[in-house]
Formats: C-alpha cells, structure tokens, sequence
C-alpha cells in the first residue's frame, strides 16, 4: 500500500475514535477535544488529498498547494471553534460554581 | 449602459458582504457608547446597498456575478447574486435593519459606565452575523461556504449567553458543539468532492456531475455527510437538540435573529445543494427521506410548542416545526411552484419569526411575565404588540393574504401536481397545530385582566413599529407573491 | 440428508420430559423447562416448511409432516412454548408442578396430532390430547374447576368413542396391503358401505371437539375454569386437533360429500353466530373468549363444509391458515388474559390485545386479514360470503366487549410478574402478527391470488418449499394486484360496522349537545393523552447521544441512499 492510503486509514480511524468520543462522552471539555482531535483528522485527510492530486515536475514532487491552503484555513476555523469552546466551559464552570455546591457535575447532556 | 449596471451590481455584491463586516470591526475597535450608532449606521447603509442590488438584478433580470481578485473557478471564488438571492438577502436586511432598530435602547451603559459587556459583544457580533449570512447567500465556493457557516455559528453562540445565566452557557455549548459536529461533517464531504475533482465551485461541480448516470461511492459518501452536516445546523427532527434551549434562552432580538436568519443559512446551502448541485433529484430516497423528516418536524414542533407554558420555548419549538415546512420542498421539487414556495416560506417565515420574538421580548420586559396563562389583559395593556404578534401568527398559521399562506399554497400545488398526494397531510395538519398554538395566546391575551391595576403600556414607539413593520413585511411578501401570480421558478 | 431423527425427538421429548416427573428431585425443575420442549417441533416444522420430508414408522404408526400439518405444528409448537414460558411466572412452583405433569401429555398429543400420517396415530395422539387436557382443566382446586372438568370429561369421552368408531368404520374397507394412511382412508371411502355411518360419527365427535352447536356446552365451563395459561393452550392448539380431523379424514370427492358439507356448512354458520350472540352477553373475560372460539372453529368449520359442498380442495388451505392465525392469537388473548389476571390491567397490553383481537375480525394489515381475504374466494359473493361477513362484524364486536371485560378485570392482589411472562406475551403477539405473513405463500396463495383477481397459475395448493426469494416474488405479485382495494373494503367494513355496534351500544347517555360535549371530554383527554407521549419522545430524541447517532445515521443513510 501506498502512504497516501495508510494516511487515509489512519485519519478514518481517528474520525471513527473522535466521533464515538463526541457523541458519547457527556463531559463538555472532552467533547471539546474529542472534537479537536476529529478535526485534526479530517485536515489529515486533507493533506492526503492534496498528496493525491499532485505531481512531478523535473522529478521533483509537489502537493496540490489548494488542499494545503483549506488545511490552513480549517485549522484557524478550528482554532477560533475550539477557544471559543473552552471559554464556553470555563464561563459554563465559573456560573454553575456560583450558583450550586461544587462538587456538582457540569453536563450539557439530558 | 446595462454594461455598466453590471459592474455596480458587481460593486454592491462586494459592498454587501463588506459593509457590515466593516461595521462590526469598527464597532468593536471604537466600542463606548459609539459601538451602536456604529452597528445602526451600517444597517442604514447595508440597506441601501441590498435594495439597490435588488433592484438592478430584478429590474434587469440579470445574475451579477463577481469573481475574488479576478481569479476563474476552479481555483477562484464566485460571487453570485441571482433572483432568489437577492429575495433572501433584502429579507434577512429587512429583519436585520428592524431588529437592530427595535433593540437599539436595550444594554445601555449606566451613566458612569463606558460600555457593557452585553451591548459591546451584541453590537460587535451582529454586523459580523450580517456579514457571514450574505457570504453564505452569495458565496458560490463549497469551502467559502463552510468557513461563512463557521463564522454565522461564532458569531451566534456568544449572543446566545449574552445575559450571562448558566443555563444559557449551557444551551450555548450544546449549540456550538453540535453545530461543530455537523460543520466538520460538511468539511469531510465537501474534502471528498474536491478529491474527485479538484474543485469546489458549484458550478462546475454541476456540470461534473451531470454528466454521471451513476454516483460513485465517495460522491455518495460526500453527498450525505454535507447533507446530514447542514442538517443538523438547521435543526430538523431529530437533529433539533440545540435549538429550543439556546433560541429560547436568548436575549429576544437574538432569538429573532437566531430563528429568522441564522438557520436558514444552512438550508440556503441544502437548497444549493439539491437544487444546483443535483437537479432533479426528487424522486430519490433521499429526497423522501428530507420530506418525512420534515413531515415529523411539522408535528413533533407543532405538538410541542402547543405544550409549551412560556411564551419563548414556544415560538422556538414553533420554528422547528416551520423548519420542517422547508424540508418538504425537497420531495417536491418536480413540481415547478415547490421551489418558489421553498423561497417564500424561508422569507415569511423569517419576518414573521422575528416579529413574534420581539414581541415576545417586549411583553416580558413589559408585562414581566411570559408563562402564557398569566397574559391575560396583555391586549388591554399592549394592544399594538398583540397586534403585530397576531398578524405574525396568521402568516405561521397561513392565513391568506400572508406569505405563509401563499407558500402554503405553493407547496400544496406541487403536492398535487407531483401527484404525492400524502404531503399535503402534515402542511395542514401543521396549519392545524400552528392555528392551535396562536390562537392559544391569544384567547388568553384579549382576556380582561385579573388584576385591573396594570398600567398602560410603556412599550417605546420605535420598537412597536418596527414588530408590526416586521409583521407587515410578512403580509405584504404574500400580498405580492400573489400580484405575481404564477410561482417563480 | 440425515435429519429424520429429528422428528420422533420433537414429538418424543415431551414424554421424555414426563418420565424425569418419576423422579421426585427432578419434577420441581419440570415448570421452568416448559418453553424448551416444544422446541424441536418448532424445528422440525420449519424443516418441513422448507421442501425438508420429514417421516419416521414406528411398530405400524406412521408420522410425516406435510405442508397443513408443518405449518399449523409450527403455530403450535410457538404457542405452546411461550405458554410454557409463563407458566413459572403466573403460576407458584407446587401448582405450577402439578399442572406440568398434565401439560407434558397434552403438549405431546397436540403436537403429534398434526404429525400423525395414518388413521391409527391420528387417533392415537387425538386421544391422548382429549384426555389430558381434563388434567389441565380441572387443574384449580375448587368446585366449579371440578364441574367443569367433570363436563369435560363426558363430552370429551364421548367424542372419542364417536370418533374411535368411525376410525373402525373407515378401516373397514382397507386391507393390509393399502395400509391404513389417509388417502388410502379418502380413496375408499366413497365406496364404502359404511360411509354414511362413518362420516356422521366422525363429524360428531370432532364436533364435539371443535364445539359446533348443540354440542359445544362443555367449552365455556371448561376454559373459565381452567388457570389462563392452560386454556391459551387448549384453546388455540388442543382444540384444532378437531379442524385437522376434518381435513384429513373427510375426502373432497364430488357429490358423496355434498349433503354432509352442506350440514357442516349450515351448522358451522351457525354455530358461529350463536358464539357471537351469546358471548357479549358474558362477563367472565374467559368465557368471552371461549364463545368467541365457539365462533371462529364454526366459521373454520363451515368453511371446510362449503369445500366439501363444491368439492373444492383450495377450502382446507384457506381452512389451515385460518386454524393457525386463530392458533396464534387466541393464545395471545389468554395468555394476556393470564398475565392481567396477576398483575392488573396495563394499557399496553390492552391496546395489543384489541390490535390482535381486531384481527380475528380481520383489521387490515394485521394477519387475520390475510386469512379473511382467503375465505372469500370459496365462501363467495352470495349469502354464505355475506353471512360470513356478518360473522366478522360480530367478532369485531366480541373482540371490543372482551377488551372492555379485560380492562375491567382486577386481580384480588396484584402482584408483579416475573419479567419473562411479559417477554412470553410480547414475543406471542409479534408471532402472531408476523408468521401468518410468513406463511402465506404456503397455504393461502391460491385463494389470495384469487380473491385479488390474479390468475391462478400451475402452482400446487401445497408442497412448495418456503424460501425467501419466492416469498417476496409472491407479495410483489399481490400488492401490484387489481382488486386490492375492493378486497380491503370487503373485509373492512364488517370491521367498522361491528365497530360502530359496539359504539352505539356503549355510547353513556348522551347530554344534549351530544357529539360535541363527548368529543370535548374524551378527545380532549386522548389528544392530551398522545401530546405527553409526543413530549416524553421529544425529550429522548433530545439527549445528545440519540440526536449524535441520529445524525450519523443520516449521513450512512444517505450514502448508502445515493449509491443505491
């Protein structure tokens, strides 16, 4: 096999483990990272798009640079999803501190 | 001299997109008391710019097209302003404008203050809002369209938990995050499609794939992760988890945005989908698949709403089950009206929902109550609120002239004409339970009150107006959709 | 292939299981190893319904499974080992033993009456099923169990010898050489001298059995005073050791049988109206039923007499499929019957009860559909199809009057039930729902085919391997049929016009301003009623973990969808 397609196993595993971890975990900071993870996977997947659609010119390979520049662009999505996230958390704490005992679990599930 | 209108048209088409965007940075660096008029300034102008606009591409008949920095698809991205563009952009500008308006003395600083925290983040975010919901409506770029989605979702989460309780914190995290989910799943599909072909213009991806009599399995895949993906971000039964809390949860002019606007977004993409992408595709699974969810949205929302004791959680459910409305387009679609019924819904549905937020939040701020059983004497106290909250409610209902009756209609033109008779069961019975909840607030509302000692209503003028100009809107599209006689197609 | 031990070990096991009873440290166990002897049958019925001949001799009795055999075996073998199930649950442990040890020989009978091959182990196994099944009847220790028991008795003794006579009468005419199976039995009885003596002693001791009218007096008695579990089994399987009676030992022959078909036809009819008139008049919920019993083996019987009459082999398809639906959901209607009478009346067992009485009227999309639907192309347009018609707008109305005698039973003290009785009913009703559809193609595809106006081709009424392919090719068939919707309002408005009997007859005294006031009070309590449900399923569907799978089911949905 070639990288290309272990890449690709790699990343669907990690969407598969991230998904499972984001659907069933009921705590909101690990969903949060769970969805971290899922995005760095899918932005692997990316990269191994863009090593799919490049080429050789005078022998010497290159990627197709519009993947790489979506992975770049997701990555700053996915930076600005996760802080706003995790303040999210952090405020969701600081209120429920404030109003109830501390020992309290903080879900957003049902 | 049309020559030239084009290049205004494609002038404005940037101009829409930049205005509020330049809005929102400036209200965010000036801030103070400034961050308002800032916010209001922009709104004038972005109404200016979209009904010009408007006008050009109706009075031409013409589609504006603007490329980025002059690069061609498929490396570049398109702008594109058509009919029906242009008819959800003046719409989302109208509720916009009269929402800002409406809410322009609410979060004032006291006097020894220089800004609060709420009026600096909603007068920064909702221009931005603005800003990615027109870059959705005009971006014609998959991967645009997914970083204009992620934006319309940053900006709307923080307006979520304005008012700082937790449970808004909550409602905003289970918003953004399922809202994250369905975003990355939209991002692998949209990932997928650009391996196929290497691009993301819709276009050409049309093209692409008319030529296909059979999908390829990555196609499929891609396929359905961006339409659960923009599914779950328009919260259709029963992906729906995150819309009742964080839409009743908000502040009320949030709600109307979040309801009227917000949402549609991702349908707006659904439709770009299934209508461009893949025309023709009614009769597939799929498509039934879309319509039985929305047919289950219709009731599941209804019946809700119906149990609903405040006033908010049910306008909120309400929006689930008109969302659902929507979604029965996509079965249709073989029936010319269905899609201009599909348009016309989206639009009413917004005007009207964001007039019965806002006066849903001028009733609490006023009467200090939303538990629906304690509003009586509300129509002796705020008779031209209940005024706009009923007329906004006969368009949910589809009470002619509205423009929800005429998408009613539409729609059950197309079921008829396509000969799927069994559509048209859950577009009446969901008039049916609308009926039911409206009328449900307003038979307590027209009560005399119990306590007779409520004083007159103290409602400011410019708010009022702006809820019945909201409800009129609703009316008159309906009204006009009607002059028009056959639906667009 | 060597599977033919499977059938002498189904039809042994339950007597196997009886002698281990010898055995005083073993016989405490028997109650909880019910639900597993009937098993091997079920096997070995499916085997045979898959084109699998299954047939073994023993010293001169000879069994086989056929087709009609297969399929009601089958039927049999479910309900007896989901009965067998419950009986831990509803019964304690000394009852419950005692009533094991006649619950083994009855279930043997039972199940090896629709195996039986020839005369002698007919008579064999429909002896042993008649006599043991006094064990069960009498089972409860009190006087009116013993009444009834002891009526039993003498009616069931009496059929017996009826139906022992006859058996001599129609050997009589075989020799050795011919042997004694039943087409030896129907190929010479036209012939016999004694046939007439034969066929009227053989018709009133399986009367007897199958309750037709003046003789079915024992039948109400003993089924209310049996414990419910007991009467589910002799109700549905015990009893329809008669209906196989009728249709192995009559011969369809022109004009021989035309004046006993006719009797059994008029009487059946009969005897099924007379059921329904006097059973809404009960009110023990098990003497309902034992009415509506009454009821529907008239009906079956009349059927097999109208086949006689026309010499019409496609009767005793319909015949066996009607046998085995009414199999299947009397069970489920005493079984439930059993489970409320320990624990109390639950809504959602009763609205599972009026959906599986409903079918025995025939409610479309559940299976007594199907068996209605095959009546009508032997009973016919004409009076017999309309009296018959009628019969179903009767049970409609036995069916809601038994719902309403159920709902209002209330157990002295109510007491929980171990969760496998609710687990014996659900998986009973699911059965009964589903394996008459299964098994549609088998028995009832001529008549269906014919009663929707399908031309009837050269396939055999029987000995068509089930298999999957053929099924579906067989509903594609139907469902694409022309006389589909005329065929449902045949059988639909019996249906509602029992429905709307029942309305009138227990409408409350009405206020003025009538239709309005009631809608006001019970619909607003329904519509009230569903509202909650839908909010308590809105809630679930709002948990993040259903809404999360929900949407990657979308997404594999569509995929799967567009590839497609």
């Amino acid at each position: 096999m070639v990288a290309s397609t272990w890449f690709g196993l790699g990343a669907a595993l990690i969407i598969g483990l991230s998904l499972f971890q984001v659907i069933i975990n009921p705590e909101p900071l690990r969903k949060v990272l769970a969805f971290n993870l899922l995005g760095s996977a899918v932005f692997v997947l990316f990269g191994v798009l863009a090593r799919r659609g490049g080429g050789r010119i005078d022998g010497v390979a290159f990627a197709d640079p519009v993947p790489q520049a979506l992975i770049i662009t997701g990555l700053v999505v996915a930076f600005a999803a996760t802080v706003l996230a995790v303040a999210l958390v952090l405020r969701l704490l600081q209120a429920e501190c404030a109003t109830q005992d501390h020992d309290t679990e903080c879900r957003i599930d049902d | 001299m049309t020559e030239l209108a084009v290049f205004g048209g494609k002038q404005l088409v940037v101009l829409a997109l930049i205005m509020p965007l330049l809005g929102a940075l400036l209200a965010f660096t000036i801030g103070g008391r400034t961050a308002r008029w800032i916010a209001l300034l922009t709104a004038l102008v972005e109404l200016v710019v979209v009904v010009s606009l408007a006008w050009i591409v109706v009075d031409q008949q013409i589609v504006v097209e603007y490329q980025l920095g002059g690069w061609e698809p498929p490396l570049g991205v398109r702008l594109r302003a058509d009919g029906a563009t242009v008819l959800v952009l003046l719409t989302a500008t109208v509720v916009m404008t009269a929402t800002m308006i409406s809410a322009h003395a609410d979060w004032q600083p006291l006097p020894d203050q220089h800004e609060t925290r709420a009026g600096l983040v909603f007068w920064t975010l909702l221009p931005a809002l603005w800003a990615a919901f027109n870059t959705v409506l005009l971006s014609q770029d998959l991967f645009n369209l997914f970083v204009a989605l992620e934006i319309l979702t940053f900006c709307a989460v923080p307006l979520v938990c304005l008012n700082g309780k937790a449970e808004t914190f909550a409602a905003a995290l289970r918003y953004l995050l399922f809202a994250l989910l369905g975003s990355v799943l939209y991002l692998l599909g949209a990932g997928l499609i650009y391996g196929l072909w290497g691009t993301l213009d819709i276009g050409l991806l049309a093209l692409e794939i008319s030529k296909l009599n059979r999908y390829p399995p990555a196609l499929s895949l891609a396929l359905g992760l961006m339409t659960a993906g923009l599914m779950a971000k328009t919260a259709i039964v029963p992906l729906h988890l995150w819309l009742p809390p964080a839409h009743a949860g908000a502040p009320a002019p949030v709600s109307a945005i979040l309801s009227a606007v917000v949402v549609k977004a991702a349908f707006v993409v659904l439709l770009r989908l299934w209508f461009e992408l893949m025309p023709g595709s009614a009769d597939t699974m799929v498509a039934q698949t879309q319509g039985v969810l929305g047919g289950l949205a219709i009731v599941l929302g209804g019946v809700l709403a119906l149990r609903q004791s405040r006033l908010k959680p049910m306008i909120a459910y309400s929006t689930i089950a008109q969302m659902g409305y929507l979604f029965l387009v996509f079965p249709l679609a073989g029936a010319a009206s269905a899609w201009g019924a599909g348009l016309l819904h989206l639009c009413s549905h917004a005007l009207a929902k964001a007039a019965l937020f806002l006066a849903a939040g001028q009733i609490i701020t006023h009467f200090g109550d939303d538990r629906i059983d304690h509003l009586a004497g509300l129509g002796h106290v705020m008779p031209l609120t209940l005024l706009a909250f009923g007329v906004a409610g006969f368009s949910l209902m589809g009470l002619p002239p509205t423009g929800g009756f005429v998408a009613k209609w539409w729609l059950l033109q197309a079921a008829i004409e396509t000969g799927h008779w069994g559509w048209a069961v859950p577009i009446l019975f969901g008039g049916l339970l609308t009926a039911g909840y409206v009328f449900r607030v307003l038979a307590v509302a027209l009560r005399p009150a119990a306590t007779p000692a409520l004083a007159a209503s103290t409602v400011p003028h410019t708010a009022n107006a702006m809820i019945l100009l909201l409800a009129l809107s609703s009316l008159l599209l309906g009204l006009a959709a009607l002059g028009t006689g056959l639906p667009p197609q | 292939m060597t599977i033919q031990w499977l059938l002498p070990v189904a039809l042994a096991t339950p007597l196997v299981a009886l002698l281990t009873a010898l055995c005083s440290r073993l016989r405490p166990w028997l109650p909880n190893l019910l639900w597993l002897l009937p098993l091997p049958a079920l096997v070995a019925a499916v085997l045979a319904l898959h084109g699998i001949p299954l047939a073994f001799t023993l010293s001169g009795l000879s069994f086989a499974l056929d087709q009609p055999g297969a399929m009601l075996l089958a039927a049999a073998a479910l309900l007896w080992s989901l009965a067998g199930l419950a009986v831990p649950a509803v019964l304690d442990q000394p009852s419950a033993t005692r009533l094991s040890l006649w619950w083994l020989p009855t279930l043997a009978g039972s199940l090896a009456v629709f195996g039986a091959a020839d005369l002698l182990s007919f008579y064999l196994a429909y002896a042993i099923v008649g006599m043991s099944s006094w064990g069960l009847i009498g089972h409860a220790d009190h006087i009116q169990a013993r009444h009834a028991a002891g009526g039993y008795l003498i009616f069931a003794l009496s059929g017996e010898l009826c139906v022992l006579m006859a058996c001599v009468l129609l050997a009589a005419p075989l020799s050795a050489q011919t042997g004694l199976s039943f087409d030896a039995v129907t190929a010479a009885l036209p012939s016999s001298p004694w046939r007439h003596a034969a066929v009227g002693l053989l018709m009133l001791g399986l009367g007897i059995k199958i309750g037709l009218v003046p003789l079915h007096s024992w039948m109400p008695l003993a089924y209310s005073a049996a414990p419910p579990v007991a009467a589910a089994v002799i109700a549905g399987a015990a009893s329809k050791a008669g209906i196989i009676g009728l249709i192995r030992l009559l011969p369809i022959a022109e004009g021989l049988m035309s004046t006993w078909g006719l009797m059994l036809a008029v009487l059946g009819l009969v005897t099924a109206f007379y059921g329904l008139l006097i059973g809404v008049k009960q009110r023990q919920p098990a003497a309902v039923l034992a009415y509506s019993s009454i009821s529907q083996l008239g009906l079956t019987a009349s059927l097999l007499g109208v086949g006689l009459m026309s010499a019409e082999p496609l009767s005793r398809a319909a015949a066996v499929f009607y046998a085995a639906h009414h199999l299947l959901v009397k069970g489920v209607l005493f079984l439930a019957l059993a489970l409320i009478m320990v624990s109390g009346a639950r809504w959602r067992v009763l609205l599972g009860v009026t959906l599986l009485g409903l079918s025995l009227a025939g409610l479309p999309l559940t299976a007594g559909f199907l068996a209605k639907l095959g009546l009508k192309p032997i009973l016919g347009d004409g009076t017999i199809g309309l009296l018959a018609s009628l019969a179903a707008a009767g049970t409609t109305l036995l069916m809601l009057h038994f719902v309403r005698r159920l709902a209002a039973t209330q157990p002295v003290s109510p007491t929980v039930l171990a969760p496998q009785a609710w687990l014996a009913l659900g998986l009973l009703s699911l059965a009964a729902l589903i394996v008459p559809w299964l098994l549609v193609p088998l028995s009832l595809g001529q008549p269906m085919r014919l009663a929707l106006g399908l031309p009837v081709d050269q396939i055999p009424i029987w000995n068509v391997p089930w298999s999957l392919t053929r099924w579906i090719e067989f509903w594609q068939q139907l469902i694409s049929a022309p006389g589909l919707g005329k065929a449902l309002w045949q059988v639909l408005w019996p249906l509602l016009f029992g429905g709307l009997i029942a309305l009138a007859l227990w409408l409350p005294p009405l206020p003025p301003g009538d239709v309005l006031l009631l809608v006001e009070r019970l619909g607003l309590r329904i519509v009230c009623r569903i509202g909650e449900q839908i909010q308590r399923l809105e809630h679930h569907l709002r948990a993040w973990p259903v809404a999360g799978l929900a949407l990657l089911g979308l997404v594999l949905l569509f995929a799967v969808m567009l590839m497609g």
